[in-house]
């Protein structure tokens, strides 16, 4: 009976059904009675022997220049580059490692994308919903620029991830420093709007909106500075 | 090399430093070179395998994660574009022995020294190509390339048990090969 199933077609195995993994399990309970009588790889020694005499062979002449021909030759358009940014697995958040080192620069440029379409994309949202409401006095001017304000700071957030992935000391270092004008910008805006507005839950959700811009913004700074630190001087 | 200079190659080119990816040719060119020509028989098959495995690397480097070992990953690399090729050409066609078409040195070197060996090493090479190719794969990894169990099965996807078994497997029917080969 073993012999018949041992004689099966190893292209069985590739078939997704559980009699793949009736035949793995047989495959291990061969191995474990193939160990138990000692004859795994004993039987073998002869030809093991013959194969582990077979020199390798030497690369052929030029190779590594040839290979490098290609890789110096190989585009870098801004598809490429935009296909690297946003296909880097963002790692800054794993259970091994939260808030990590950010170790390149395509994930520093990432989360400034990110950050940047989050804003963005609240910006536009808050926009449509305003756009019929009738406000007044200098709150509601105020209250209604608020939209505007998201996206300048979605397009500010959206530059500097662009200007990270530059990967330039000085730019990287002036990226820094914006990201601590955008933490000032949030806080000036919401300190404002909760000065104006005398309305309990407004202020509530302004707090709470003021409060992860500003966090979001030290994640980012945070980030960024641990970037530079990798960068060699 | 070890892990932390690899680290470090690895973080210089993903910075725009394109020439660092040399020194990781050079570290790995020969066993990859060396997997791709056992498995296909064939040295210009294998030279083009071998370079089609590190620009593929090479444009999937932001791909990588670091707390992965580099060697395995290049290995996945290269048996996928292997498999691929085998399938494309469909191996069934006779191919020349390595060490008859291979690195003409090492050949001649060898082969003066003792022509039984010689004999014996081209039949190998000739009963491995017969081999299917999924146990073929597994035999070059094991004893060619001299890879651990575990490291095979972390580049084939397999479970460890199995690639043990498979390599017992591969080796049965190449014995069995070989020897009906002398009758």
């Amino acid at each position: 009976m073993n012999l018949i199933l041992y004689k099966l077609p190893a292209v069985s195995r590739n078939l997704f059904s559980p009699a793949c993994d009736l035949l793995l399990f047989r495959e291990y309970i061969f191995y474990k009675i193939f160990s138990l009588k000692g004859v795994y790889m004993d039987e073998f020694t002869d030809i093991i022997k013959k194969i582990t005499a077979t020199q390798p062979a030497d690369m052929p002449a030029g190779f590594t220049a040839r290979v490098m021909e290609h890789v110096l030759r190989e585009p870098v358009g801004i598809r490429n580059h935009l296909r690297r940014i946003f296909s880097t697995p963002a790692r800054t958040f794993t259970s091994e490692r939260p808030l990590s080192t950010a170790s390149i620069r395509n994930e520093c440029a990432f989360y400034y994308f990110l950050a940047g379409t989050f804003f963005l994309i609240t910006g536009i949202v808050l926009m449509l919903g305003l756009a019929g409401a009738t406000l007044e006095g200098a709150m509601a001017r105020w209250f209604l620029v608020q939209p505007h304000l998201m996206i300048v700071a979605a397009l500010w957030l959206s530059i500097l991830g662009g200007i990270v992935y530059l990967n330039d000391r000085t730019k990287v270092e002036a990226a820094k420093i914006a990201t601590l004008i955008y933490i000032l910008f949030v806080f000036i805006s919401g300190a404002v709007v909760m000065t104006l507005c005398r309305m309990p839950i407004l202020m509530a959700a302004t707090g709470l909106f003021v409060l992860s811009g500003v966090a979001m913004g030290f994640l980012l700074h945070q980030n960024i500075s641990h970037y530079q630190e990798s960068l060699p001087n | 090399m070890d892990k932390q200079k690899e680290q470090d190659i690895i973080g210089r080119v993903r910075r725009g430093d394109r020439t660092a990816f040399a020194t990781l040719i050079d570290a790995y060119g020969k066993p990859i070179y060396n997997l791709a020509l056992r498995m296909t028989g064939q040295p210009a098959d294998a030279e083009d395998l071998a370079q089609e495995t590190f620009l593929r690397a090479f444009r999937q480097l932001h791909r990588f994660d670091s707390n992965r070992s580099f060697f395995t990953w290049l290995y996945t690399i290269s048996l996928n574009l292997i498999r691929s090729h085998l399938k494309k050409i469909g191996h069934h066609q006779q191919v020349d022995s390595v060490h008859a078409t291979g690195n003409p040195d090492y050949t001649q070197e060898t082969l003066d020294e003792n022509a039984l060996l010689k004999d014996r090493l081209e039949e190998l090479d000739h009963q491995l190509q017969a081999l299917s190719a999924d146990l073929r794969e597994l035999l070059v990894l094991r004893f060619y390339q001299d890879l651990p169990f575990d490291t095979i099965a972390e580049i084939t996807g397999l479970s460890e048990s199995a690639v043990k078994m498979r390599v017992y497997r591969g080796l049965e029917k190449l014995k069995n090969l070989m020897n009906g080969s002398e009758l």
